[in-house]
């Protein structure tokens, strides 16, 4: 995350006035480098919104809830777009489930990893793809041994 | 430019100068924090500086700058630049914005001192100093396997480049010839060797298995009692004789270990790299974490636990394909 040019000599002064004064200009300084980011981060969480990226909106928004704690307005988006994100995490698990109903693993996995993608802490869909690596892996095993390998059910994977 | 970041920018010159003019001397902190709270820190450089200095000072342990280049996606800080680091100790299991990172599991098996082999299931010692060699030239890490286990279950991510080194059967090459190398590049190896095999002419001795499983590189670990295709139930065979077969090529080699003091047992290595669902059941009861086959590719922290891939690394491969086969990160693009 590399802050613009000005913000950069922004900094680099701060951080020479730093070294050299005392406590409250000091102070006054880290506010003023603080402000820079908030404006930089408010502006990256807009365009990675406007580019429907949720994860990376998040991830703004994160910095910025650190940057300014208890800002109402934040707080609103970050709720707002943590509430988007979780839709379209729904969203990628039902077609990925649609395209395991339809015999598509392939493309059932695809979707998964892009559902874990916008939200690692997803252990369900985390498991799924457990699943479905596993009978990945058997049917390659299978094949290499010419093997009518009576195919698994999910469940009998379950790791 | 702004017109406030401009004007902030005339404001902390004037600053500056003044400072100067007073006779302030003395060097910038590398770094400023600029926000904390329990979960991240905002700091900005100011100056150029590695990420190894902010790992040592936020988590004192300079080897945590994979997490920071990972989380942040950069490489090194220049200055003016921010830098977040998180200080929730959550693994990811190397998720990110644009992929997901894969561990490569190499699977060796012979090795000799001579020049060159005809046999491609052995590796010269030439072949093998020059991959360990480019490794550590490229940014790899190579780490135990045991780490992979807590990479799987999401305790503690790998470093980014992660590679993963292991060898079949226990040749007795491997200890005259594999591992004075690995001792060379202080790098860290998994043995899985199979209960029937010790004792033989070309097999490790037992001497050599307790010098192994006494040396903090190695690890010591099961590839069954006798070698079998264990995913074939015989001909003939019940199911409960397929079973206790099976659970005696779990077992058998288990305790010979145990008698070599090997440490835990976690991993098997089937052989030839073919697992079965029964199989999978005996080793989840007996308190195996994961289980190896030899299908080529990286693992990623989704992956199946008991059917890893593994990439064979051959004598007549060359330095270009070995290079190919090593995967730490898988893009994916977003549709």
């Amino acid at each position: 995350m590399r802050l613009r040019l000005g913000h950069a000599a922004v900094v680099c002064l701060a951080a020479a006035v730093c070294a050299c004064a005392g406590s409250a200009p000091q102070a006054q300084l880290t506010q003023a480098v603080r402000e820079q980011l908030v404006e930089d981060y408010r502006t990256r969480a807009a365009d990675r919104l406007a580019a429907k990226d949720w994860r990376g909106a998040l991830e703004a928004l994160a910095v910025l809830r650190t940057l300014s704690p208890n800002e109402p307005m934040i707080e609103q988006q970050w709720i707002s777009v943590k509430a988007r994100r979780d839709q379209a995490v729904t969203e990628l698990t039902a077609k990925a489930e649609q395209a395991l109903a339809r015999g598509r693993e392939r493309q059932a996995y695809d979707l998964f990893v892009q559902a874990l993608i916008l939200d690692p802490e997803q252990e369900a869909v985390r498991a799924a793809l457990r699943v479905l690596d596993g009978r990945r892996a058997f049917k390659v095993q299978a094949r290499r041994l010419g093997q009518d390998y009576n195919l698994l059910s999910i469940d009998d994977l379950d790791p | 430019m702004s017109m406030q970041a401009a004007l902030n920018v005339r404001a902390l010159a004037a600053a500056l100068a003044a400072l100067v003019c007073a006779g302030c001397a003395g060097a910038p902190a590398p770094y400023m924090e600029v926000a904390r709270d329990e979960s991240l820190a905002v700091i900005v450089a100011n100056r150029a500086m590695s990420l190894e200095t902010l790992a040592r000072a936020y988590y004192g342990d300079a080897d945590r700058a994979s997490d920071l280049a990972r989380f942040n996606r950069m490489d090194r800080v220049e200055p003016g630049q921010d830098v977040v680091v998180p200080l929730r100790a959550a693994a990811t299991g190397g998720i990110s914005a644009d992929g997901y990172q894969t561990v490569t599991i190499l699977c060796y098996h012979r090795f000799t001192d001579a020049a060159t082999s005809d046999n491609r299931m052995i590796v010269t010692a030439a072949a093998f100093r020059r991959q360990l060699r480019y490794l550590r030239d490229h940014g790899y890490k190579v780490v135990p396997l045991s780490q992979v286990v807590d990479f799987l279950d999401r305790k503690a991510d790998l470093p980014d480049k992660a590679v993963v080194l292991t060898i079949d059967d226990g040749f007795r090459s491997v200890y005259s010839v594999a591992y004075p190398i690995l001792r060379d590049f202080n790098m860290p190896a998994t043995l899985f060797v199979y209960h029937d095999f010790m004792g033989g002419d070309l097999a490790l001795t037992r001497s050599q298995l307790q010098d192994l499983a006494a040396s903090p590189l190695f690890d010591l670990q099961s590839h069954s009692k006798t070698h079998d295709n264990l995913a074939l139930q015989r001909q003939g065979e019940s199911v409960q004789a397929y079973r206790r077969r099976l659970i005696a090529e779990v077992e058998v080699p288990e305790a010979a270990l145990k008698r070599l003091n090997a440490g835990p047992q976690y991993a098997f290595s089937y052989p030839y790299g073919n697992g079965s669902l029964d199989l999978i059941d005996i080793l989840q009861e007996r308190g195996y974490r994961i289980a190896t086959t030899v299908q080529r590719g990286g693992n990623a922290s989704f992956s199946h636990p008991y059917m890893l891939r593994r990439t064979m690394i051959f004598g007549d491969d060359d330095l270009d394909t070995f290079i190919r086969r090593l995967e730490s990160f898988e893009r994916v693009w977003r549709g």
